[in-house]
C-alpha cells in the first residue's frame, strides 16, 4: 500500500514535472513571438530568441549589441539609432538576426580598414539579414557602414550609407556566401573591402567618390560582381590574390590621377569580365600577373589607356613563376582612348579577337561587319608609357602625333605587335554637332575681313604730308 | 610674297599720296602709340594666298579626329597645329621681316626702328593669326569640339602664331638675311616640336631608375609649345596625367593651367619682341 502510494506520488511528481516543462516550453514559445516596442531614449529591452523589437520614430541612444539569435530589429519610419560617437553603433553577434529599415548615425571615429567603428558590426552572425538600412547622411558621414567578420551567409539588401572618408563602406573578413544587394556607398575610404569571403556576391551596387578603392576584393574565390558601378574614386577598383572572380555588366568610370585605374586585376586567376564599361579612367583595365583573364563584350571608352598589362615588380617575380598574364579580349569596343592597349609584360600572352577599334581603318568591302584587314593595336608611346607612365604626358604632342601617324602606315616600326586578326567595324561614332563652334569660326573670318577693309580712299581733302 | 609687297609699298601710287604713318600704322598701330608697319604687314600676309592654305589642311585634320572624344580631338588638333602653323608662320613672315633692302628703305623713315620692326612682326603675327585661328576652329567644329573648348584651342593657336612670328622676327633681326633666318627658325621649330618630345621620352625611359620626374616636368614646362599642350590636357582633364611627373606638373600648373600657359607664352613673346627690337634698333641696316 505504502509502495503503491509512493508509486502514485512519484507518478504525480513526474506529471507535474512534465507539465512544468510544457509550461516552460509554452512560455518560451510565447517569448519568440513577442513584439517589444522601444521608445526613443529607452535602453534596448531585455529580449529573447525570436523577439521582434520595434523602434518607434525618433532618436534612440546606442550603442547597442544584440547577442540573442533570431531577433528582428525593425525600425519604424523616422527611427534613428545614435551610436554616441563611440565604437560601433549596432553590434549583431548571434545567428539569424534581422535588421529592417534602421538609420544609424553617431558612429565612432576609428576608420581602421580591418576593425573600424561601424554603423553595423556583424560577428558570428551567421545567416543575418540587413534590409533597407542607412548609415550617416550627406555631410555627416560615418567612419564605416558595415563590418562583417566570421559570419556565413549574410545578406544585406538596400544599404545606403555616406562615409567620412576615413574608413571602409563595407569591410568583410571570412564572410562566405555573403550577398550585398542594392548597396549604395558614398565617400568612404574604400567603398568595399571584401577579404576571404568565398562565394560572395555583390549585386546592383553603386560606389561613389571613394577616397581610395571603389571595390577591393582580396583572397576570395568564386566572387561575383554584377551590375556594380564604381565612379569618381581616387584610385579605382581591384581584384587581387584570389581565383575565379566574375564581373558582369560592371561600370568603372572617372578614376583619374597619376596612379588611377578603372579595374586592377593582380595576382588573381581566372577572372572573367563580361559586358563591362571602362570609361574615363587614366587606365581602364590594369592587369598584373593575371592568368586566365578574359574581357568580353566590354566598352573601353575615353580612357588614357584602355588596358595595360604590367609585369610584377622584379622583387616579386621569383615568388610565383606561373603568374604570367594570359589575357583574352573578345567582342569589345575600344574608342576614344589615348592608348587602346599597352603591354609591359614580356611573359604576357594576349589574344585579341573580334574587337572594334575607332583607330582601325573602316575597310569592310564585303559588309559582313568584320574589317577586311587585321588591325595592329597599340602604339610605341603607349608601350613605353606602360613601362614609364610619366611619358604619357607627351601623348598628343606634335612629334607623337606625327609618329603615331607614321606607325599607322608602317606597323613594323612599333614596339611590340598586338594584332587583332578579325577586328569588327563600328567603333567610331559620328562626332557631335558643333553648330556654335561653327559660328565661333566666323569670328576670325570677320577679323580677317576687318583687317582687309579698305582704309584709304582717294578722298578729296586728305593731304599728303603731315606725318 | 611679303617682302615684295613691303618694299613696293612706299613706291606705289597710293603711298605717294599718303604719309608713311597713315599707310603703315592703321588704327591698331596708332592705338599702340604710333608703331609703324603693323597694318601694312598684316594686310600683306592676309592677302597672301599661302596664309589661307591652312584651311584645307586643318579641315582634313578635323575630319581625321572626328569621332574621337572632343577633348582628345582638341589636343590632337593642337598637336597637329604645332606641326603645321609654325613652319608656315616662319615661311611667310621671315622673308618679309629679314629683307635688308626693305629696311634700308623703311629704316630712315621711322623714328624708332626697333619699335617699327616689332610692330611689323606683330603685324605679321596678326595677319597669320586670323587664318590660323579660323582654320583651327573649322577643324574643331568638324571634330565636334564644344564652343568653350574651341575658344581655348583658337586662343592657343593664336598665341602659337604670335610666339613663332616673334621667333622669326628675332632671327630676322639677327641676320637680316631671309634664307638664314628662315633656316634658323625652321631648325628651332624642328628642335622644339619634333626632336624635343622623343628626346624627353628617351630621357625618361633611360633614366627611369633615377629620380627623373622633376627634370621631366621642368623640361615639359620650359618649352612653351609643350606647356600650352600640357595645360590644355590638364584643363580638359584628359586622363593621361600618370606617374609622379603628372602630379608635379599638375601641382605646378595649379588650378588655372590655361592662365599659366597664356601668361608664360605672353612672357616669352614679350622677351622675344624686346630682344628683336633691341637687336634691330642697334644694328646696321
Amino acid at each position: 500500500m505504502r509502495r503503491r502510494a509512493a508509486s502514485r506520488s512519484a507518478g504525480t511528481a513526474a506529471r507535474v514535472f512534465v507539465s512544468l516543462l510544457v509550461l516552460a516550453g509554452a512560455a518560451a514559445a510565447g517569448a519568440e513571438a513577442a513584439t517589444l516596442r522601444v521608445l526613443p531614449g529607452e535602453p534596448l529591452p531585455t529580449h529573447a530568441v525570436g523577439d521582434e523589437l520595434v523602434l518607434t520614430a525618433g532618436r534612440h541612444t546606442g550603442p547597442w549589441q544584440i547577442d540573442v539569435p533570431d531577433v528582428t530589429l525593425r525600425a519604424e519610419p523616422g527611427a534613428t539609432l545614435d551610436g554616441g560617437g563611440v565604437g560601433s553603433a549596432l553590434t549583431l553577434a548571434a545567428p539569424g538576426i534581422r535588421v529592417v529599415g534602421l538609420h544609424v548615425v553617431g558612429v565612432g571615429p576609428d576608420g581602421d580598414l580591418y576593425a573600424p567603428d561601424a554603423a553595423f558590426r556583424l560577428e558570428h552572425c551567421h545567416g543575418c539579414r540587413l534590409e533597407g538600412v542607412r548609415a550617416g547622411a550627406p555631410g555627416d558621414g560615418v567612419s564605416a557602414a558595415l563590418w562583417i567578420e566570421a559570419s556565413d551567409d549574410v545578406r544585406v539588401v538596400g544599404l545606403h550609407a555616406f562615409g567620412s572618408g576615413v574608413g571602409p563602406g563595407a569591410t568583410t573578413f571570412e564572410a562566405p556566401d555573403l550577398v550585398l544587394e542594392r548597396v549604395r556607398l558614398e565617400g568612404f575610404l574604400d567603398g568595399m573591402y571584401l577579404e576571404r569571403s568565398d562565394g560572395l556576391r555583390v549585386l546592383d551596387a553603386v560606389l561613389l567618390g571613394s577616397v581610395r578603392y571603389g571595390v577591393h576584393l582580396m583572397f576570395n574565390r568564386g566572387a561575383l560582381l554584377e551590375r556594380v558601378r564604381a565612379a569618381d574614386g581616387g584610385v579605382g577598383s581591384a581584384v587581387m590574390y584570389g581565383r575565379g572572380t566574375e564581373l558582369r555588366e560592371v561600370v568603372f568610370e572617372g578614376h583619374t590621377g597619376p596612379m588611377a585605374f578603372g579595374l586592377l586585376v593582380q595576382e588573381e586567376r581566372d577572372v572573367r569580365i563580361e559586358g563591362a564599361t571602362l570609361r574615363g579612367n587614366t587606365i581602364g583595365l590594369l592587369a598584373v600577373a593575371a592568368p586566365g583573364l578574359v574581357l568580353t563584350g566590354a566598352d573601353v571608352d575615353a580612357n588614357g589607356f584602355g588596358a595595360v598589362l604590367q609585369r610584377l615588380p622584379a622583387a616579386f617575380d621569383a615568388r610565383d613563376a606561373d603568374l604570367d598574364t594570359t589575357l583574352s579580349i573578345e567582342a569589345s569596343r575600344f574608342r576614344r582612348n589615348a592608348f587602346d592597349l599597352a603591354l609591359d609584360d614580356d611573359g604576357a600572352d594576349v589574344a585579341l579577337r573580334g574587337n572594334a577599334y575607332d583607330r582601325a581603318p573602316p575597310l569592310d568591302l564585303d559588309g559582313d561587319g568584320t574589317l577586311d584587314a587585321p588591325f595592329v593595336v597599340g602604339t610605341s608611346l603607349g608601350a613605353l608609357a606602360a613601362r614609364v607612365p610619366d611619358v604619357s604626358l607627351l601623348a598628343f604632342g606634335p612629334a607623337m602625333v606625327l609618329w603615331e601617324a607614321f606607325e599607322s602606315r608602317v606597323p613594323g616600326v612599333r614596339f611590340g605587335l598586338l594584332v587583332d586578326p578579325s577586328p569588327r567595324a563600328g567603333a567610331s561614332e559620328p562626332s557631335e554637332r558643333a553648330t556654335l563652334t561653327w559660328l565661333l569660326a566666323l569670328l576670325p573670318a570677320a577679323g580677317a575681313a576687318w583687317a582687309l577693309r579698305p582704309t584709304w580712299a582717294p578722298a578729296a581733302g586728305r593731304g599728303e604730308g603731315g606725318a | 610674297m611679303g617682302s615684295r609687297a613691303l618694299s613696293g609699298a612706299p613706291a606705289g601710287a597710293r603711298a605717294e599720296r599718303l604719309p608713311i604713318t597713315d599707310v603703315a600704322v592703321g588704327r591698331v598701330g596708332r592705338a599702340l602709340g604710333g608703331l609703324p608697319l603693323w597694318r601694312l604687314m598684316e594686310r600683306t600676309l592676309l592677302r597672301d594666298p599661302w596664309s589661307w592654305s591652312l584651311l584645307p589642311v586643318m579641315a582634313a585634320v578635323g575630319v581625321g579626329f572626328a569621332g574621337r572624344t572632343p577633348e582628345v580631338a582638341l589636343v590632337s588638333i593642337f598637336g597637329v597645329a604645332q606641326l603645321v602653323v609654325p613652319p608656315l608662320v616662319l615661311a611667310l613672315s621671315v622673308p618679309a621681316l629679314a629683307a635688308r633692302g626693305v629696311w634700308a628703305l623703311w629704316g630712315p623713315a621711322v623714328a624708332r626702328p626697333g619699335a617699327a620692326f616689332v610692330a611689323a612682326a606683330l603685324g605679321a603675327a596678326s595677319g597669320l593669326a586670323w587664318p590660323a585661328t579660323l582654320a583651327t576652329l573649322i577643324a574643331a567644329a568638324i571634330a565636334g569640339v564644344t564652343p568653350m573648348h574651341a575658344l581655348a584651342l583658337g586662343a592657343a593657336v593664336a598665341l602659337t602664331t604670335l610666339l613663332w612670328s616673334l621667333v622669326g622676327a628675332l632671327l630676322a633681326a639677327l641676320t637680316l638675311h631671309p634664307a638664314r633666318a628662315l633656316a634658323g627658325g625652321l631648325a628651332l621649330w624642328a628642335l622644339g616640336a619634333i626632336v624635343y618630345e622623343p628626346a624627353l621620352v628617351a630621357f625618361a625611359v633611360f633614366a627611369s631608375d633615377r629620380p627623373f620626374e622633376p627634370v621631366l616636368a621642368l623640361a615639359l614646362l620650359a618649352n612653351p609649345a609643350e606647356l600650352g599642350r600640357v595645360a590644355l590636357v590638364r584643363a580638359l582633364d584628359v586622363p593621361v596625367f600618370a606617374g609622379p611627373t603628372g602630379v608635379l606638373v599638375a601641382h605646378w600648373l595649379g588650378a588655372a593651367p590655361l592662365a599659366v600657359a597664356t601668361a608664360a607664352t605672353l612672357t616669352w613673346s614679350a622677351l622675344l619682341a624686346l630682344a628683336a627690337g633691341l637687336v634691330f634698333g642697334r644694328r646696321e641696316r
